[in-house]
């Protein structure tokens, strides 16, 4: 990449981040004053209720109370911030062109076999057939940053997705709610299943059923399929439509990778084996997307394409794994 | 008198969702010997393909493939016991890997399409069986939890319900199991 375009990228960030901590200034200038109000209000009223009644818990509640304000502004403060900030690097012309003269040269080079593509994503309908009975309609969709290669004679892309149900209940305010938001995976499988599989971060079988439930046909057709492999089961629960196909999309060694990538990461993963191909999310709660350019550093810092490389490199090693799977002699 | 018929109901509950979990578990074993034997079925049907396919090409393999057309007759008849068949499906894995070991020395046997297909075909096949041998297991065990412990037991033995065997590959079967292990690396 030329200098001058890297000189133009880096006076697109710094521009950028004057306005973000411009906006983040304005909703400290109205919050701060805001608290300070309060704890100027809440010392008037305790204390005078002190000096009538010298009654050492009025001081204690006085306290609690503005503890308890101060913790609920600094959370409402920091998701704030953090909208702001995510709004600004996800999309946007900095965000954009970051994107388009950056990762597209670097990842080939970071990341072999891979190629990035900075406006396609992950297609809805194949979002959509992945065989998650939930994902099946989104009211609202989103995709982009997608990368593709192939590991062995295992095709792959993936991407970041927001897919999100729009939902009123009664009277109140209709919200945007999210049905995934994170990284998505399609990978062409050398093998093929009549079933569906469906892998659930462990902790969902409390409300599976719920959920099921408003697909109940479908819940009918799923049983829960219990694995030999005690550490698997401790990280994810699995729902099949039948029991042999199950077993045979999920190799020991696959879910050896999958609990390692789980503990490695933190993060949840969920799978869905159909058809010939695997499909499976990585959750990417808001705010910490997979990939954001860097901010509060200079556009030559390498170290948030590091960072992201790293987290690639982790879920290769996923496809590789069912590339294994599936090793068929070509 | 109430005591006594709320103490025969509880007992008759519990006795039912007893009976009724030990007819679940024992159906699953079924279910799962069930799948293991259409998985060894997809076996026996591929033999004679793989035979006329290496056959001409096969010169110094003649005894096996006879033995492997042998041994498929012989698991597919009925007069065999559920023991000799364990031991005849292990033997045929073992020959089956023998073959396809062999077909290394054969260029264009290892080339044609045919085989390529066929090759494709015993790894899925070899894939499938463990899968419902894990299964299986899987079911056995679960069976064996329910009926070996309290009050599993007491019903168990009323049942006529005794403990079954898992299924336990011998080495040879280990390695044949990972089918695709022979190749990928060719």
């Amino acid at each position: 990449m030329n200098s001058s375009k890297l000189l133009v990228l880096e006076g697109l960030r710094k521009k950028l981040l004057l306005k973000v901590l411009m906006r983040v200034g304005i909703w400290m200038a109205v919050f701060l004053p805001a608290l300070g109000w309060l704890t100027w209000k809440v010392i008037q009223v305790y204390s005078h209720e002190f000096r009538i009644t010298n009654d050492g818990e009025i001081l204690l509640a006085a306290i609690g109370l503005l503890l308890f304000a101060y913790f609920l502004a600094a959370i409402y403060l920091s998701k704030k911030i953090k909208k702001i900030i995510y709004k600004y690097l996800y999309q946007g012309g900095y965000a954009d062109m970051y994107k388009a003269e950056i990762l597209v040269k670097a990842i080939p080079e970071m990341l072999p076999g891979l190629s990035y593509n900075a406006t396609q994503g992950i297609p809805r309908d194949d979002f959509s057939q992945s065989g998650f009975p939930l994902f099946r309609n989104p009211d609202r969709y989103y995709s982009s940053g997608e990368l593709t290669g192939a590991i062995g004679s295992t095709a792959f892309s993936f991407a970041e997705v927001l897919a999100e149900e729009y939902r009123q209940d009664g009277d109140s305010q209709p919200t945007w709610q999210d049905l995934f938001r994170g990284v998505f995976f399609v990978v062409d499988l050398q093998k093929h299943t009549d079933s569906n599989t469906l892998v659930y971060p462990d902790g969902v079988k409390y409300f599976a059923p719920l959920l099921l439930g408003k697909l109940s046909q479908e819940k009918l057709r799923y049983q829960r399929v219990k694995l030999e492999d005690v550490a698997f089961e401790k990280y994810f629960e699995v729902y099949g439509t039948d029991q042999t196909e199950t077993r045979y999309m999920l190799s020991p060694a696959l879910m050896d990778r999958m609990v390692d990538f789980t503990k490695q990461t933190g993060k949840k993963l969920q799978f869905s084996f159909k058809g010939s191909k695997a499909y499976f999310g990585i959750y990417y709660p808001m705010g910490k997307m997979l990939f954001i350019p860097p901010l509060f550093s200079s556009v030559n810092d390498t170290r948030t394409l590091e960072t992201y490389v790293a987290q690639v490199r982790m879920m290769t090693e996923i496809i590789k794994a069912l590339n294994m799977n599936a090793a068929y002699v070509k | 008198m109430q005591m006594i018929i709320i103490l025969a109901i509880i007992v008759l509950a519990v006795a039912i969702y007893y009976y009724n979990k030990l007819v679940r578990k024992q159906n699953e074993v079924t279910n799962a010997t069930g799948s293991i034997d259409a998985m060894l079925k997809n076996r026996y049907d591929l033999i004679p393909n793989l035979v006329d396919t290496v056959k001409a090409y096969m010169s110094y393999e003649k005894e096996v493939l006879g033995k492997l057309t042998a041994m498929r007759t012989k698991a597919l008849s009925d007069d065999v016991s559920a023991e000799d068949k364990l031991k005849l499906n292990s033997e045929i894995s073992g020959a089956l890997r023998q073959v396809m070991v062999a077909v290394e020395n054969y260029p264009d046997l290892k080339s044609s399409n045919n085989f390529l297909q066929l090759q494709q075909s015993w790894t899925d096949i070899e894939d499938r069986i463990s899968a419902s041998r894990r299964f299986y297991n899987n079911a056995v065990t679960e069976y064996n939890n329910a009926i070996q412990s309290f009050p599993g037991t007491l019903f168990a033995s009323l049942m006529g319900y005794k403990p079954k065997p898992v299924f336990e590959a011998a080495p040879a079967e280990t390695q044949g199991l990972s089918a695709k292990g022979l190749f990928s690396h060719s």
